[in-house]
């Protein structure tokens, strides 16, 4: 992967070299990354503040995102024309970027965009699961990654011989891969790769945090300076500032119910149980009692559907349910 | 390989527009920042990432940015500005051949600008000799690392510690007078 040397260390010099306009454009990314966090913002406004004062009238406002919007909206209707027309001889021209976008027409995948790219190795696919759906990505090695809402992938038609390498961009996986010990599958993600011959395993990556989760079998982290091998039941935690791999054991497995449709609880209020449950499926829950919420749920549930896995709650806590569209509405008498 | 190309139409207009949208909301801003920094005027920096978006759709780039959009971005972003930033040091070029004729007094009173309040003046003339001249070059002649090492004789990085050793000092001095802002 390209632009995946030293990290870059966010320090004085570097803030003053952004301030008085020195800095590069990996080094923008990586002081804007730093400013997300809230302690940082504040050592960083310090010094923008007396940087500001050595020349009053040189101090930014804040951009305007809403009028440029306006303004590049209105530039983007005249040129719709151009646009098709030149995105019609996409594929014969010779560009080394030569990447063509395309929407496949089968209408199970109606909700992602598959782009290709032909670049030295074959045919890319880039799928991106689109906000308020789960998607399901099949391999050519028959592994399949179950992509939440917001994430994408992309990845190759047909694997290489060598290695099943995929690349994640954004958002949070579910992966089942198939074994093979001689063609190790590997994840590039922008904070570190992951490397697996044939498990289970979470990944929920943010722009300065990556999350793998072992579910079965056993996967490897590495980052330019670290690496570390994960079990069963482990998972390990990557910052894109700190190159180094925390690894610990994780309790939520009810987080990737969005893939598995599996969940565990022990002794947990509704409250909760809801909230895992429609983080995993497209609908909500509305109690008309908040007592209900109250009540506390021992349970398991193996792949079911969200109408079973609220009838079955129901049923268990003798409760009423109705479903309407994407709302299910909850009633009884609760608990203390 | 098989072709699949028959299986598939172009982009479908409306998720690119989607992307794309997605795209700018999300780095628009601080594209708009950076840019400032390179050439110090806010109006300037929006006008540059505007047209930078505008012209990756009219030359359908918005498809480009699979592998990693927002590096791509922000080095176009760079690019815009440094060829702005020329343009404009070609033209300053002149005007500081003119100052720096006198690059060895140790005075410089006339390249504050006129805005400054006496306290800040003070704190800046505070700073240690080769400092001050360093900082007075970046921030109010606007020259660039490279130009400034050129003309003084220093490499690079003692220019990149003297402007962030200048600007601790003033973080320091200028604290009390900053809260008043």
């Amino acid at each position: 992967m390209e632009n995946k040397g030293e990290p870059i260390l966010v320090d004085d010099q570097l803030i003053a070299r952004y301030l008085s306009g020195e800095a590069n454009p990996d080094e923008a990314i990586a002081i804007h990354l730093w400013l997300e966090t809230s302690e940082n913002r504040l050592y960083f406004e310090k010094l923008e503040i007396a940087w500001n004062a050595s020349f009053p009238s040189r101090t930014p406002r804040d951009p305007n995102i809403d009028e440029a919007w306006s303004s590049i909206q209105g530039k983007l209707k005249s040129d719709k024309q151009i646009q098709i027309e030149k995105s019609s001889d996409f594929f014969k021209s010779g560009w080394a970027w030569k990447i063509a976008a395309s929407v496949l027409i089968a209408s199970f995948i109606s909700s992602m965009v598959f782009i290709k790219t032909n670049t030295s190795s074959p045919l890319r696919h880039l799928a991106i699961a689109n906000k308020g759906q789960v998607e399901e990505v099949k391999f050519s090695d028959s592994s399949i990654v179950i992509l939440n809402k917001g994430a994408s992938i992309s990845y190759p038609d047909i694997f290489d011989e060598t290695f099943r390498i995929i690349e994640m961009n954004q958002g949070e996986g579910f992966f089942k891969i198939a074994a093979n010990k001689d063609r190790p599958f590997i994840i590039h993600t922008p904070i570190a790769d992951i490397k697996v011959v044939g498990t289970e395993f979470n990944v929920a990556l943010s722009q300065d945090e990556l999350t793998v989760s072992v579910v079965q079998g056993r996967v490897i982290v590495l980052t330019p300076k670290d690496s570390s091998q994960l079990d069963v039941g482990h998972s390990a935690k990557v910052r894109s500032n700190l190159q180094g791999i925390e690894v610990a054991e994780f309790e939520e497995a009810n987080n990737w119910g969005y893939a598995t449709h599996s969940f565990v609880f022990k002794d947990v209020p509704l409250k909760e149980v809801f909230k895992d449950i429609e983080k995993s499926y497209s609908f909500f829950v509305d109690v008309r009692n908040r007592d209900i919420e109250n009540c506390k749920l021992t349970a398991t549930f193996v792949d079911v559907t969200a109408d079973k896995i609220i009838s079955l709650i129901a049923e268990t806590l003798n409760l009423r349910v109705t479903k309407n569209d994407n709302h299910f509405t909850i009633e009884g008498k609760g608990c203390p | 390989m098989p072709d699949s190309n028959q299986h598939i139409i172009p982009v479908i207009r409306m998720d690119g527009e989607e992307y794309f949208r997605q795209v700018f909301n999300s780095h628009y801003s601080n594209l708009c920042k950076y840019a400032f920094t390179i050439v110090r005027d806010m109006d300037e920096a929006e006008d540059i990432v505007q047209s930078m978006f505008l012209k990756m759709l009219e030359k359908n780039e918005s498809l480009k940015m699979v592998n990693d959009v927002k590096a791509y971005l922000y080095r176009a972003v760079h690019n815009y500005c440094m060829n702005k930033i020329d343009y404009l040091a070609t033209r300053r070029l002149y005007q500081q051949e003119r100052i720096l004729e006198n690059a060895n007094n140790v005075q410089y009173p006339e390249v504050f600008p006129t805005e400054l309040e006496d306290s800040i003046r003070a704190a800046i003339d505070k700073l240690p000799g080769q400092c001050r001249t360093i900082f007075i070059m970046s921030r109010y002649q606007e020259m660039r690392y490279s130009e400034i090492a050129a003309k003084l004789g220093l490499s690079v990085n003692t220019i990149e510690n003297q402007i962030s050793k200048a600007l601790k000092i003033l973080r320091a001095d200028l604290s009390d007078i900053i809260k008043e802002y």
